[in-house]
This record gives C-alpha cells, structure tokens and sequence, in this order.
C-alpha cells in the first residue's frame, strides 16, 4: 500500500495544523505569562517501526504524552519531547530553581497539561477535518526510550504514523518535537479520503 | 418498564455517591449553567448546593472569566476534548480553601474538565477537582531538602577544594624547609669538620711542638741534674710522664678530628683497618669487600663514608651481639654503594627512633647532604644493614692515575 501523501494533501495539513497551533501557544502564552510559539514545519507518513527510528530508537530517552482518540477515525495522539530539554522547559515554565535530577509530580503534571493543550489543538485540527463522532481520552504521562513510547497497545507493524514536526520556544529557549498519529491502514484510507474531500470543498468555495 | 426500575434504583445512589465522594463535582450544560455542585464543592467553596444550583458557573466564579478553565470548559462543550488543569501552571484557579469561613489556606487543585455527551444536541460537561495539597507540601519538603542538599554538597566542596590547596602550600612549605635545613647541616658538618681539621692542625704544630720541646728541655735537665737532688729528679720523671701522656693524648685528639688513617692511608685501607681493630675487640668475624678504584675518592666522600662507617662499626659493637660483620664498597662511574651489614640482634622501629639515634640521623644526614640515599634496614633477630648510595660528580677522578696520592 503507497503511504505517500500528495504535495497538495501536505501542504493543506501543515496549513490547518498551524491554524490549531496558533490557538494552543495563544493559551500556553496566557498560561505562563510569556510569549509561547509553536509551529508545525513538516507533515510525513511512515510506518510505525519507521517512525520509532526516526525519533532516536532505544537510544534516546524522551517524555511523551499520549491521548486516544476514538470514533470513525481511531488514532494514538503521542506528543514526544526528549526527556532533558522537557524537564529544562516545564522548569522554565514553573519559575524554579532547584534542579533535580528526576522529573517530580508537579513537574510532569505541569508537562501532561502542556501536552494536553498542544494535542487538543492537533485532535481538533483532525477531528474538524474530518467532522464526525469522536471521544478523546485525558491525556497519560510517559518516559521511555521511543520504541516503547511507540509501542502501542496492539503489536502491528503495519500501522500508518503520521509524524508532525514541532517547534516550541518559551522565551528564548527552543525545544522541537514531534506530535505521531499512530492510526491503523483502515483509518488511514479514510482519513486520507477526508482530506482530498475537504480539499476539494476549499477549492469550490 | 425494566429500564424504568432500573433508574428508579440508580438515582438515589448516584446521589449519594455524589455526596460521598472526596473531590469536587460540578456538571455544567451548554450554556454554562450549574446542573450538579456536590458537597465536596459546598464544603470547600462555602457555596451551598441550593445557591449554586442553576446558576452560571462563572456566576459564582466571577474571577474565571476569559481565562483558561472558562476556554476549557467551552473546548469540552464544543469539540468534546477532555483538559487537565494542574495547580502549578494554573496557580490553584477555584477560590476553594480547607476551611472557606478563614480564606487562609487554598486547596492545590489538580482539575480535570470532561466533556459528557448525552446526546448528539445535548452537551455537558464535567469539571471534577482534586485537592493536592498532601502531594504539594511533600514535593515542597523534597524541593527544600534537595536545596539543602544541593548547597552542602557545594559547601563541602569547596571546603575540599580549599584544604587541597591549603595541603598543596603546606606541602610545599615542607619540601622548602627540608631543602633548606638539608642545606643547613651540610654547611655545618662541613664547617665542622673544616674547625675540626683546622684545630687538628694547631694541635699538631703548635701544641706538639710545645709539649716536644718540654719535653726535651725537662729530658735535658733531669739528665743534668742526675741523681744529685733525688726528690727534684722523681718530680722531673713525673712531668716527662705526664707530658708524654699529654703527646699520646693530642694524637688521639687529632686522631678523632681528623683521621691520620684516612689522611695518610685512603678510604681503602682507612675502613679495613678500622674495621678490623673493631673486629679484633669484638670478637667478629669480618667480611670485606672494597673495591680498590674508592682509595681515591674525593677527600669530602671519603671522610662521609668513612665517618658512616665509624658509626655503624660503633653502634654494631654497642648494640648488635653480632658474631659477623660484612664491608661491601663498590664503584660505578658515576656511583658508589656502600653496605655495613651485621648479623646480629637488629632492632625494632621504637628502638630506631629512640633518643641515642642521633648517630643514625648523623650518618644519614652527611649522605643526604650529599645527594645520596641512607636506608638502616634492620629486622628484630635478622641483623642490621645500612645502605648508602652516593653519586659521583662528573670528573670527581676515582681513576687512580688522575688523582694525586694521599697525604702522607
């Protein structure tokens, strides 16, 4: 099956992904009284084992916020930051001085609820795109290495990941990251056919 | 009619649940209205159920307006995204306290706002808030004790640091003062030596010749006078003994000064008959090995190794109960070793540092004087061996052909 999207589908999802970031780094500004930006700067599709190397495998060790999103369209929502330069950012965004060399309850708190805005605007980019029933779950908090951040519920390869670039930058610290839809090939179909329909509808108007 | 029955059962439970439960519940609908305050909210919002009931929520929360718990709860209505709201980023944003009658102490909140979907018109959403203040206060006592922490390992480190340094100087300090008290008693056992030598001299051309000449004078009377007056001739015999005592006497002076033996014979022949007169009192036997090349050595060298070897030979017959004593002297172009070894009852560490080592400390003082290396090996029973390892200055001629003959 050819998992490539069209220089057209790209395009318009890194368009509408920024439109959703654009909200989420309003609300995290007002949130930390700083100026939060956020951006989108790429949209590729892969395979999940592929997406797991091109986050840094087992060797790098990251945190992850993961919500699931249910519905006509089924996705693993799964913000990825490495775990340093998170902890050096929610720490920023907290105002703290002590450094410890773990992440401790209020700060993982702090990051889920980061990951929470962030993937909220995502899913709403999607969920919008695609306009249907959806139930999303609260976001869960996790560290590991990106294969087993990856690692979803089901063990199939042959998931479709859809991995978004993203840039953050609180002050005048910058931290990039990755936001993975991890949907399966039947999602994927439809999911892709949306887009086309919804490309469609733009260019009418 | 099942069905019917069936709620007829849950309502009252889900009531009760509702007031049981240990956080705050409260229901709004699409228009933000207040459909369920429970009495975790009354008690710690001090806003009773019936108050609340029906009202907007932002009625009864005026300070939330245009923040992000309002833009939450509108995010759970419209598109039905679920948000957490923690106490940290949020800065605790619902007016609860512990006790709401003395707005002291305010609850750290942890919210969770969820969207309830009754139907494809109907939205709801629930707003559930957790009080975290255990949780809070532990992570503030963890954050304290790790500060503490944290400073004291960088006191503690630069206190090392410091007392590194202090050590490194102290250090220092010490190798200077050795150098320098090193330099010290070799300029003094030189001088010494050189009075020594000095004193030696007079002795022997003025005092000898004084006591000589007496001598032949009081000789030459007592000859005179003969048998005439014998009382004045037995006072003459007196002062002539008296006077040769006084001759044997300067010798043994001058001898101890500066050794005739070394002076007239070299090291060589100096050590084997020195050790050999000590052998004969002593009852030992005597190992010599003593290389030839060292009879002309340097006149400072041999007076080292021949006043170590005084000492040692001294301290063996004091001390060792030795039956055997062993002369080691060998020569290399540019260093001599030197061994005084007996078989004897050694000594223990205690015993070697006990006050009567200043011979000990004499002998390794003029080696190290010099350059060289003094060890006294000695184990309880095993005998005793003092080392010596002297360098050779460049062109200090132990080729006997280079060196003028000793002093006869």
């Amino acid at each position: 099956m050819n998992i490539v999207l069209t220089e057209l589908q790209k395009e318009t999802l890194e368009e509408v992904f920024n439109i959703g970031m654009g909200r989420a780094a309003a609300a995290l500004s007002t949130l930390v009284n700083e100026e939060v930006k956020l951006s989108i700067p790429s949209v590729r599709l892969m395979r999940r084992k592929e997406a797991a190397l091109v986050l840094g495998g087992t060797s790098r060790r990251v945190c992850s916020i993961t919500q699931v999103l249910r519905g006509e369209f089924g996705a693993d929502a799964i913000l990825i930051f490495p775990e340093e330069k998170s902890l050096q950012l929610v720490r920023l965004m907290l105002g703290e001085s002590v450094d410890l060399t773990f992440v401790s309850e209020i700060e993982r708190e702090a990051l889920t609820e980061v990951g929470n805005i962030i993937l909220n605007a995502c899913i709403g980019t999607i969920t919008n795109l695609l306009e249907g029933e959806f139930s999303i779950s609260l976001p869960v908090f996790k560290q590991g290495d990106c294969v087993e951040i990856m690692q979803g519920a089901t063990d199939e390869q042959e998931q479709v990941v859809m991995l978004l670039h993203i840039d953050f930058s609180v002050e005048k610290y910058e931290i990039s990251g990755h936001v993975a839809f991890v949907q399966d090939v039947r999602s994927y179909q439809g999911f892709v056919e949306r887009i086309e329909r919804f490309i469609q509808k733009a260019m009418r108007s | 009619m099942e069905t019917q029955e069936h709620m007829v059962e849950i309502g009252p439970l889900c009531e009760q649940v509702l007031v049981t439960l240990n956080l705050g519940v409260i229901v709004v609908d699409q228009s933000l209205r207040v459909l369920e305050w429970n009495d975790w909210m009354s008690r710690h919002s001090g806003i009773a159920r019936d108050t609340a009931l029906h009202r907007p929520v932002l009625e009864l929360f005026p300070g939330l307006s245009g923040t992000r718990f309002e833009a939450a709860i509108q995010q759970a209505l419209l598109l039905h995204q679920p948000a957490i709201l923690t106490g940290s980023l949020n800065r605790n944003p619902l007016p609860l306290y512990a006790n709401p009658a003395n707005k002291h102490d305010r609850l750290h909140q942890a919210i969770q706002i969820l969207p309830l979907r009754h139907s494809s018109e109907q939205h709801f959403c629930v707003i559930q808030v957790s009080d975290v203040s255990a949780a809070f206060e532990r992570e503030a006592a963890l954050r304290r004790q790790a500060t503490l922490l944290n400073d004291s390992l960088q006191a503690q480190s630069r206190l090392m640091q410091e007392l590194e340094q202090h050590n490194d100087l102290l250090d220092l300090q010490v190798r200077e003062r050795t150098a320098q008290l090193e330099e010290l008693a070799r300029h003094l056992q030189d001088v010494t030596e050189a009075e020594k030598s000095q004193l030696a001299r007079e002795l022997h051309d003025e005092l000898g010749s004084i006591l000589t000449a007496a001598r032949i004078d009081v000789s030459w009377s007592a000859r005179k006078l003969g048998d005439s007056v014998p009382e004045i001739q037995d006072k003459l015999q007196r002062v002539l003994n008296n006077l040769s005592e006084a001759i044997q006497m300067k010798r043994r002076i001058i001898d101890g000064m500066r050794p005739t033996l070394l002076t007239q014979f070299g090291l060589v022949e100096a050590l084997e008959f020195a050790a050999g007169e000590m052998a004969d009192v002593n009852g030992w036997q005597l190992g010599l090995d003593l290389d030839a090349k060292a009879q002309h050595l340097p006149e400072d060298i041999s007076l080292a190794l021949f006043r170590v070897a005084q000492e040692a030979l001294t301290n063996a017959a004091k001390y060792a109960q030795a039956t055997r004593v062993d002369l080691l002297l060998q020569l290399d172009p540019d260093e001599i070793w030197f061994t005084v070894a007996d078989n004897g009852v050694g000594m223990t560490e205690e015993a070697r540092n006990t006050p009567r080592t200043h011979g000990i400390l004499g002998m390794r003082q003029r080696i190290v004087a010099r350059g060289g290396d003094f060890e006294l090996v000695s184990v309880p029973g095993k005998g005793t061996r003092v080392e010596v390892r002297l360098p050779l200055a460049a062109g200090s001629g132990v080729a006997p052909t280079a060196t003028p003959a000793p002093e006869h």
